[in-house]
């Protein structure tokens, strides 16, 4: 182990007991952290990238072993310590993790206890190390409290006695981290820290990351599949697919002289900014599939381009929380849609953008009628007749339905485990009584094809698929009835980069041979960028800008929309984040936007900047001085 | 918290008002009534039946008033304490038990005791071994447990003490205190009785009970915030009391709502085999003699219970857990 390293992996093979026969997922790996240094292992969910972390902090689940290899950790004080060889529950592995090696994790919402306050978790880690040792009740109180201010809580003393599930997922992040440095550990693995959070506040977290190191001088193993984040935080990277390292190097040599082809194809599979309108994703595996066969609707006529498949006015919806503390009640309303209004013509994208909690989930369960609006309309207009969607009955809502279908986020949960592939795309069809037994299984036959996946799959249940082919099964049922709507709301966030960029072209084809419409609802700008010909920017309720993607990516105009942009991480290292104020004061929140945008509904109007792009402001703004 | 409690005993009264309109009309629904089941008993051993008398009785208990009258009398009574007339026993409800009160509940409390203290151990052993011998062995056991029905149980377990222990056979007293006011020996002579009830009637409980912790902590040991806790470096056993089983408790504890009913109720066969003085006996005897009055208190006193039962859980858990505690429901 060389001077100035704090971790060195050699050779570490991971097996795990599946039904009583060992299976390798880690099968060689090895790296090194340096001392204020940080090592970015990016790879795919189920390269072995987290059991690699595990294994450091020996929390493998009980079926989990280390088989081979060592991994060589240099303590702050005492000598370097082999872990692959210390006892998973010992004394010797206890007094260090948690103290000189910690961990922080993806979920913020359940990596936190539900019903210990946040000064409790986190004080423990100084309580039963060495540290805390001698320390009174009020020295480790305000210990606990120093710590909760350097991860960036505005007020560390209610902190302290707030609950997980009182706070929004950047704050309990932020708990998790304080949480993991109150004893100064020399390593910290982050195990996807900012994957589960919203542009804005991940950028954040990376920021205060950064900050921290420099600070507390703790070398820090990132594990991540977003290169975006390793551009900008990683000093040196190790790509490893399929348990074993397939390139390494220092973060210059990765991302300008990528070597192995599977490092190539990763930085060609993700969507970023810069690309030509017609130029298509690279998907790793797999993408040539057959011309489609589905049949469309006959005597379906194409509508005059003037008159818009959907129009929704003035959307609200509102909910009445109950606040109940030690004395009574108090209540909150919470605008969750604010007076909304868009449409969408036939054969376009529409891209709704938005954080968790902006609202965006909520139009799209309004326009299924799953919710129901407080106030607003939408019209929906086939070319034929134009149907009041949220003021139909339940028998013509049903007739309604097939018009508007939706695919969801997560394809694990989205989808019945006790059905065949076959049931799960002709219950549609059987709902709506539609042709034979022979018929719907022609169908389903036909939809599978139509999603690149082979007739074969229709007696298997969904257990047997990948998460890929998951989610072309739940497209494959969105269109069982012929849509001419699509609500694609997340429908690759659950995806890795190379399954995202074969969804999104199969999405991208079927919209164009089947002249669907789309509504496409994602966090991701760069996604939305392209897929999405208009965009919609939401926040707290309200559309703060809508337009083409172009003018929205290229000339944003509300404050909200440039902080988005500007928080994302772009793989490539020309391109750092540039963490402004209005990023880091939490740019959702209306309180941190500029006078001009901020107000009541009534106060505020959709200004037109021309080309359809249209923002709200206040009436009289001049808005020369926001393109300067 | 005051305002939460005092909703929820407010919500009480409308559920004992159902459940009592629900208790009266059921033991209403069979054909006749005490007078006439009395009636037909007499004339079954060949005595005189005294038409004046019966007069008197029908006119005294109000059988010759509508169900609806009879109902309001029986609940607007209980409500001043004046649980009605149990006809066989000749007494007022309340006498009659009043005494077995006690005993049921010295036997229900001692069972409830001891179903914790051996299904707790057995579940966290059985959750955090899961698939070893000991692990299985728990499970057969706990099959056994459940499968085994409870009155061959106590005859056999009531052979057993009166073979090794010379106790005696039936009761929960020796012979010799039955009538005696409660004294020291009498109380150890309750306490050699009591064991075999306890057990007979805890085992099928602390079986199923260790099936529900086993479950309830394994689905919690899976949770990401377990392994935050081993990441902090926190002893094995400490991580396990701290989080996944404070978390498990919640499970437990909205189960104490129904809990007491289901001791009290189900242990009645098990007090016959066993000639327990207990309320049991008394309460099947009642509801085959359509002795009214009693069998509709005493329900109406396990409804009492079990609405009891619910509110301490209730409570119990909006203190435990703060999300319970902190967080109000959304309203649509």
């Amino acid at each position: 182990m060389d001077e100035g390293e704090v971790l060195r992996v050699d050779g570490l093979r991971v097996a795990f007991d599946v039904n009583g026969s060992p299976v390798e997922v880690v099968k060689g790996i090895g790296f090194r952290v340096c001392a204020g240094a940080v090592t970015a292992v990016v790879g795919e969910s189920g390269s072995g990238k987290s059991v690699t972390a595990q294994s450091i902090m020996q929390i493998l689940p009980k079926n989990g072993k280390i088989v081979g290899g060592t991994i060589q950790f240099r303590p702050s004080t005492g000598e370097i310590v082999d872990m692959a060889t210390l006892e998973p529950n010992g004394q010797r592995v206890r007094s260090l993790r948690g103290s000189s090696v910690t961990m922080i994790f993806q979920e913020p919402m359940s990596s936190l206890s539900p019903v210990h306050t946040v000064g409790d978790q986190v004080e423990e880690s100084l309580r039963i190390h060495a540290l805390g040792k001698g320390m009174s009740r009020k020295e480790l109180r305000a210990a606990t409290e120093e710590t909760l201010g350097l991860a960036g809580f505005p007020d560390p003393h209610r902190a302290y006695e707030m609950y997980p599930f009182e706070m929004s997922g950047g704050l309990r992040q932020r708990a998790m981290i304080a949480m993991a440095l109150i004893c100064r550990p020399s390593l910290l693995i982050a195990d996807e820290p900012t994957t589960a959070l919203d542009v804005t506040v991940q950028a954040q977290i990376l920021k205060l990351l950064k900050e921290l190191q420099a600070k507390i001088g703790m070398a820090v193993l990132l594990i991540t599949h977003d290169l975006g984040v390793v551009a900008n935080v990683a000093d040196e990277v190790v790509v490893v697919y399929d348990g074993r390292v397939v390139e390494a190097g220092p973060v210059e040599e990765i991302f300008r002289n990528p070597q192995h082809e599977y490092l190539k194809a990763l930085l060609n599979a993700a969507p970023h900014f810069d690309m030509a309108p017609d130029q298509r994703l690279v998907a790793l595996r797999g993408g040539n599939r057959d011309v489609i066969k589905l049949n469309k609707h006959e005597g379906r006529r194409v509508q005059p381009a003037d008159r818009p498949l959907l129009t929704v006015s003035n959307l609200s919806k509102v909910y009445n929380l109950r606040k109940s503390s030690f004395f009574g009640g108090e209540a909150k309303v919470i605008r969750a849609v604010d007076d909304v209004s868009f449409t969408i013509r036939r054969g376009e994208c529409l891209g709704l953008v938005g954080e968790s909690g902006s609202g965006k989930t909520t139009v799209s369960k309004i326009l299924t009628r799953a919710i129901t609006a407080d106030s607003g309309s939408v019209i929906f207009d086939d070319g034929e007749k134009q149907v009041d969607v949220l003021n139909l009955s339940d028998r013509e809502l049903k007739n309604f339905r097939p018009h508007l279908q939706m695919v969801f986020q997560d394809p694990v949960s989205s989808l019945s485990p006790r059905m065949t592939v076959a049931d799960i795309l002709r219950e549609p069809m059987q709902i709506h009584n539609q042709g034979s037994r022979s018929d719907q299984m022609r169908r389903a036959k036909e939809l599978l094809t139509a999603v690149e996946l082979g007739a074969n799959a229709l007696n298997r249940y969904p257990h047997s698929f990948s998460g890929g082919q998951r989610q072309r099964i739940g497209i494959a049922r969105s269109l069982a009835m012929n849509p001419d709507l699509l609500i694609l709301d997340e429908p690759v966030s659950a995806l890795d980069v190379s399954v995202q960029a074969q969804v999104l072209n199969l999405l991208k084809d079927l919209q164009e041979e089947l002249g669907l419409t789309y509504l496409f609802i994602a966090h991701n700008l760069a996604v939305v960028n392209y897929m999405a010909e208009r965009v919609a920017v939401m926040a707290a309720g309200r559309i703060v800008e809508i337009g083409p993607s172009r003018a929205i990516f290229e000339a944003p105009t509300h404050p909200y929309t440039r902080a988005l942009l500007k928080a994302v991480p772009f793989a490539d290292l020309d391109r750092p984040l540039v963490l402004d104020e209005l990023v880091l004061k939490g740019s959702s929140d209306p309180r941190n936007w500029p006078d001009a945008f901020r107000g009541d509904m009534e106060e505020l109007a959709t200004i037109d900047l021309g080309g359809g792009h249209e923002v709200l402001a206040r009436r009289n703004i001049d808005f020369r001085e926001f393109h300067a | 918290m005051f305002y939460y409690i005092f909703r929820r005993v407010l919500m009480m009264i409308p559920t004992l008002i159902i459940t009592s309109a629900l208790i009266f009309a059921i033991i209403e629904a069979p054909p006749g009534d005490y007078l006439e089941s009395y009636i037909a008993e007499l004339k079954a051993q060949g005595e005189a039946v005294d038409n004046a008398r019966i007069e008197y009785l029908r006119e005294e208990y109000g059988f010759n008033k509508s169900p609806i009258e009879r109902y309001f009398t029986w609940v607007s009574g209980m409500l001043v304490g004046d649980f009605g007339y149990s006809f066989a026993y000749e007494l007022p409800v309340t006498a009659v038990v009043g005494d077995r009160l006690f005993l049921t509940v010295v036997v229900s409390i001692a069972t409830i005791i001891f179903t914790w203290l051996i299904a707790f151990p057995i579940g966290i052993y059985s959750a955090t071994r899961q698939y070893s011998w000991g692990d299985y062995g728990f499970t057969f056991l706990g099959l056994l447990g459940i499968a085994i029905p409870n009155f061959l149980l106590a005859l056999v377990l009531m052979y057993l003490a009166n073979v090794w222990f010379g106790t005696s056979i039936g009761g929960l007293v020796d012979p010799e205190f039955v009538g005696q006011p409660m004294s020291w020996p009498k109380f150890m002579s309750v306490l050699s009785h009591l064991w075999v009830p306890v057990i007979v009637i805890g085992t099928a409980g602390t079986a199923g009970m260790v099936r529900r912790i086993r479950a309830n902590l394994l689905d919690e040991l899976q949770k990401q915030y377990v392994t935050t806790a081993r990441a902090k470096g926190l002893h094995p056993f400490r991580a396990l009391v701290k989080y996944p089983l404070r978390m498990s408790l919640n499970f437990f504890i909205s189960d104490i709502g129904s809990l007491l009913p289901a001791v009290i109720s189900g242990a009645e066969v098990v007090a016959i085999v066993l000639s327990l003085e207990t309320t049991g006996p008394l309460l099947i005897a009642a509801l085959q003699k359509q002795d009214m009055y009693l069998a509709g208190s005493f329900l109406m006193f396990l409804s009492l219970l079990t609405v009891i039962g619910v509110l301490i859980s209730d409570i119990a858990l909006a203190w435990l857990d703060p999300r319970i505690r902190l967080s109000g429901g959304v309203r649509k």
